[in-house]
């Protein structure tokens, strides 16, 4: 699933981040940013019973931290990266607000990718709790 | 705008009333792009099970429905009734979604709010369940 924000903004933000480095961490309170994978792969990570679990991996084209910034909510993961390096580029809220009135495809892409991710989960949710059921009945 | 205006302003342009019992639409019925917001009233979301229809879900004003409509052309997969005495929806397509987000992306921007918190929700429900898997296999000595 992906979203060349570098479409919509031609002056984004734009930082480069080394191998090893986490552009957040999970349960950090959210720094009020999103960002864009413009070049480099980085993994999401997620504690599962205080062990960590790889649950995805983003690379160009991806975004991420966007339900933190829009539900001023904590970081619900960490994102390190992965590659030797990655080049992220950045929107705070304002910025977000303004980009969805000129470019109003902009916020409809986003809701439709997040409706997406709703329904990829609520399938694996559907999956999980299949096999659970399986192993109850034995 | 306040969020009052816009919402005067989303009723005005895309909105429906629908008495009791009517049917939104049907499982199985074939994509129509058309998602389902609710103003007021009260809206049953049904699945066959076996030969019977069995409510798994109900949604009040606030909610939205339908959504998956708008990414995946594929058949509903639950049905969506009216159980209130009627039902205030905006009934949204694409078109009217890209025209709100143009002209007043604040209702949009709600709408994003609301199925990122959805989302956030699904994600605990799937952590904890995995958890549970795990748990279940252990103990059954399964790793």
């Amino acid at each position: 699933m992906s979203l060349n924000v570098f479409e919509y903004v031609n002056n984004l933000a734009v930082e480069i981040r080394r191998e090893g480095d986490n552009i957040f961490k999970q349960g950090d309170s959210s720094d009020g940013r999103m960002y864009f994978v413009a070049e480099g792969e980085l993994a999401v990570i997620r504690n599962i019973e205080g062990e960590p679990h790889e649950l995805n991996r983003l690379t160009a084209g991806s975004f991420f931290g966007e339900m933190a910034m829009l539900n001023h909510s904590g970081r619900s993961a960490t994102v390190r990266v992965v590659s030797k390096q990655a080049k992220l580029g950045f929107l705070d809220e304002t910025v977000f607000m303004k980009i969805s009135r000129t470019n109003p495809i902009f916020l409809y892409s986003l809701l439709k990718l997040v409706i997406q991710r709703i329904g990829t989960v609520e399938d694996e949710i559907e999956q999980v709790a299949r096999e659970l059921a399986q192993l109850r009945r034995g | 705008m306040s969020s009052q205006r816009i919402l005067e302003y989303v009723q005005k342009v895309g909105s429906r009333v629908f008495p009791q019992g009517h049917t939104i639409f049907q499982e199985g019925d074939p994509p129509d792009d058309t998602m389902y917001f609710v103003f007021s009233g009260e809206i049953g979301v049904y699945k066959k099970r076996g030969g019977s229809e069995e409510e798994i879900n109900r949604l009040k004003p606030g909610e939205f429905f339908g959504e998956m409509a708008l990414v995946h052309h594929r058949p509903r997969l639950a049905t969506a009734r009216i159980i209130s005495p009627e039902a205030r929806l905006a009934v949204m397509d694409k078109a009217l979604l890209l025209k709100l987000a143009g002209g007043s992306p604040q209702f949009l921007f709600n709408l994003l709010r609301y199925a990122i918190s959805r989302l956030l929700a699904a994600e605990d429900k799937l952590q904890r369940i995995r958890e549970e898997l795990t748990a279940e296999k252990r103990a059954r000595g399964i790793f």
